[in-house]
């Protein structure tokens, strides 16, 4: 026999229905108030990461390696406490006593050596780029680790504070397990990844319950996740939106200044700018200050060199800056050998940035009578084209993820550095390098064994890279990070990747 | 005259004097189309000559500034103005436009008209190749041809004339084949014209009509296309004021300038409806058959 429903069965249900719909449809965000949800704009679980057992070593602190990158770019003692260099090629690491894996096994030297192994074995590259070979980490002892390095390389132990080299537990087959403050919980791929707190971390047991880190590639999604309030801090915010998140009053922004540089590459092996004057022009129609506040809303600092402030070694605040000045641009022009060919300028065309600021760079050349025309290219061949020197200028930006940041200026202005090499392979030439002596004195910086003596080295390198005008420098980079209004705790760092969460809160 | 003969003028008569004058009169959607194809022309033709600015010159210190009346959509991130910018994008668009449906037109035609004239093995090659083509998603096609040629106005153009001409090709062969046993082309023959005499005297001048409306419905698609390839960089590259570049632009500062997708985004989407609205209307005043042979394509 069919059951009729009454009016009140029905109106109850169909109440009881909509509240599921509404529940299903608002904030996804977890119930506790000391979860968290951070949006990047990368997959933390792509396969590049399968070395790490499928998760990213940034921003996650699952792992952690044997050197820290403070505040200050400089290196401290992580997992390891201190160190020394026994001879010109040859590093020893003492490791943190009691100190132990999310699975409760200990921290030894065996288990330091398998995970850079791990990682030698997965990227061929690696001992190549921190200058050691793919055997030349040992265990001395249980708490010592040995390094030989193929050169002499002062900056080895802040190259090793990259989180490439964050310590994992030696057995492949476990879930991710390091020696961090947070311990995964949930990796879902393609998706999330989502941690807890490291009950026995040895300075304490972070503050959030749990914390996750959700993919959302669009940065316009981002924005309107954190708006929607389905995410709680967002990384990577587009500079054109992060004004309106700032008076938007549930909303809010951490910005901070980035050991990044954005700048022109200046071809000085192509015609026309292999002429010195005519990259000075360049230089004197550029108004860094008008692209950080025009362009950049005001989110950045303007350049005066290659190298950001955030950089010990940096020389900014020697560096002379040229102007603006157009008639002095003009006048330049005029006695170059500049014949009205016109210049091709490359950008990456994911960057949003760099099309606004291509467009506002050839303006300025355009009053200086310099034509020019931008070429936008995918980010998949965008290196190769750069690299084989098929522009007059690229718009390039460079930072360091680490406390030693001197493979920077070996790749942009050594000869033999990542962005030359081909070229100068293929006809002794190369792209913004300008010499022999500006290799020897990068080599010299290389090797030197105090911040002064780095500086000197390097900071020369600067000053003759602006003084010939193979850059024209124009900002350093600034990460924004969108929050709402109601998070605090994010732990401010220069190197986006390393910052912390361990503090996390909200506020009633 | 027998009876068959006397069918065949009448659908022949019936061809060349469709609905025409009268069918557009009552056309309402036709006349719309065919009003904002010409206002756009006309804005193309003019609209840069009469605009006080500059659309490529920079203003920093009027950057997104929001409609007035001295800038009716505003001005962009780099403070130009975004009516100045869609009046030269139009040239842009409708230029391209037109360019790549003649080339798409003309390689179509002549591919048709020899595949379905000749016949045998060459009718086969081909129409094997036109399957081919067919079988690919024209936008990612010309994606890859882009990609691979390079970002350029001229490489998109190229690309997606490439990708468009087998649509023609299908079209024009289908008509050529049932042509091609009419008694005109016998006669022909038989009084010893050549074969190229027959395929440009004859052939040619029956498939022009259909040919011409499918033209006209697919401008909205090279339109399309074109905006889409530049919005992905492939196409014009900045400061070039082509609506895709200038949509890929805006996207940036959707929320805090709306004019700056909004306005261009109009612009793609009326001229397509022009256009397609045209096509439509042009389709109806053939017959029927014609008809039902390009909704099949």
């Amino acid at each position: 026999m069919p059951k009729h429903c009454s009016r009140r069965e029905l109106l109850g249900g169909a109440v009881a229905g909509a509240a599921g719909l509404i529940a299903g449809c608002s904030s996804s965000k977890a119930d506790s108030e000391d979860s968290f949800t951070v949006a990047l704009a990368r997959d933390p679980t792509r396969q590049k990461w399968d070395v790490y057992n499928g998760i990213t070593p940034y921003y996650t602190h699952v792992f952690e390696p044997l050197v820290d990158t403070t505040a200050e770019m400089e290196t401290a003692p992580l997992l390891a406490t201190e160190w020394e260099a026994v001879d010109e090629t040859t590093w020893e690491f003492s490791l943190r006593n009691n100190v132990t894996f999310h699975n409760g096994d200990p921290l030894t030297a065996d288990a330091v050596v398998r995970s850079f192994d791990r990682v030698f074995e997965q990227w061929s590259w690696v001992p190549g780029w921190i200058g050691v070979t793919s055997d030349g980490v040992t265990a001395v002892d249980d708490t010592t680790v040995r390094f030989e390095t193929t050169d002499p390389f002062p900056a080895f132990p802040g190259t090793i504070s990259h989180q490439y080299f964050g310590i994992q537990h030696p057995d492949e087959n476990e879930t991710p397990t390091g020696t961090g403050p947070f311990e995964v919980d949930e990796v879902t791929a393609g998706q999330s990844i989502t941690l807890t707190p490291f009950a026995d971390y040895r300075d304490g047991t972070a503050t959030p319950t749990e914390l996750t880190f959700e993919w959302i590639k669009d940065p316009n999604t981002r924005v309107l996740s954190l708006e929607k309030g389905s995410v709680d801090i967002a990384q990577q915010i587009p500079k054109s939106r992060a004004t309106a998140l700032v008076e938007a009053s549930e909303m809010g922004i951490n910005t901070y200044l980035t050991p990044e540089a954005g700048l022109v590459a200046v071809n000085l092996y192509r015609s026309p700018t292999d002429d010195e004057q005519l990259r000075k022009a360049l230089n004197w129609a550029v108004d860094q200050s008008q692209i950080v506040e025009n362009v950049l809303n005001d989110i950045g600092k303007p350049a005066h060199g290659p190298i950001s402030s955030t950089i010990p070694w940096s020389i900014h605040d020697e560096l002379p800056t040229y102007g603006p000045d157009l008639d002095r641009a003009r006048d330049l022009v005029e006695a170059s050998r500049y014949d009205g060919e016109t210049l091709s300028v490359l950008i990456n065309s994911k960057n949003a940035d760099d099309r606004t600021i291509a467009q506002t760079l050839s303006g300025w050349f355009k009053e200086i009578g310099v034509t020019s025309e931008i070429r936008q290219i995918d980010p998949a061949s965008f290196n190769d084209r750069f690299t084989a020197g098929e522009a007059n200028l690229t718009l390039v930006g460079f930072g360091s993820n680490s406390a030693a940041c001197d493979y920077l200026i070996r790749a942009m202005f050594h000869s033999e550095g990542s962005d030359n090499r081909k070229r100068y392979k293929q006809d002794g030439t190369g792209i913004y390098n300008p010499g022999p002596e500006v290799d020897r004195l990068i080599e010299q910086g290389y090797r030197a064994e105090n911040l002064e003596a780095k500086r000197d080295y390097y900071g020369e390198v600067q000053r003759r890279v602006v003084d010939t005008g193979a850059v024209i420098p124009l900002y350093y980079n600034e990460s924004v990070f969108g929050r709402r209004a109601d998070v605090s705790g994010i732990d401010s760092h220069p190197v986006d990747n390393m910052i912390e969460w361990s503090g996390l809160t909200r506020e009633q | 005259m027998s009876d068959r003969t006397a069918d065949r003028r009448k659908q022949q008569e019936a061809t060349k004097q469709p609905r025409g004058t009268d069918g557009l009169a009552t056309d309402r959607l036709g006349q719309f189309g065919i009003g904002v194809v010409l206002t756009l022309l006309v804005l193309a033709a003019l609209g840069p000559v009469v605009s006080p600015y500059d659309p490529v010159e920079q203003d920093l210190s009027n950057r997104l500034e929001s409609p007035s009346l001295s800038h009716p959509f505003g001005t962009d991130q780099l403070g130009r103005d975004v009516l100045t910018r869609l009046l030269h994008g139009a040239r842009f668009s409708l230029g391209i436009a037109v360019a790549v449906t003649t080339v798409r037109l003309i390689m179509g035609t002549a591919v048709g008209l020899l595949a379905g004239y000749a016949g045998g093995w060459i009718d086969e090659t081909l129409m094997r190749l036109v399957d081919t083509l067919l079988a690919f998603p024209g936008i990612v096609l010309a994606l890859v041809i882009a990609g691979i040629l390079g970002p350029s106005l001229v490489n998109v153009m190229l690309a997606l004339s490439v990708v468009g001409w087998a649509s023609y090709a299908r079209l024009v062969r289908s008509n050529v084949l049932s042509l091609r046993e009419r008694e005109f082309v016998s006669a022909a023959r038989l009084l010893g014209r050549s074969r190229t005499h027959i395929a440009t005297r004859h052939l040619l001048p029956n498939v022009v009509a259909p040919v011409v409306v499918l033209a006209t419905l697919d401008i909205g698609s090279v339109i399309l296309g074109t905006a889409g390839l530049s919005f992905l960089g492939l196409g014009a590259q900045p400061p070039t004021p082509e609506w895709g570049t200038m949509l890929a632009s805006g996207r940036s500062y959707l929320r805090q300038a709306w004019w700056l997708v909004n306005a261009p985004g109009l612009c793609i989407m009326l001229t397509v409806l022009g256009f397609n609205l045209l096509g439509d209307s042009l389709r109806d005043m053939l017959s029927p058959t014609q008809t039902a042979q390009m909704e099949e394509l």
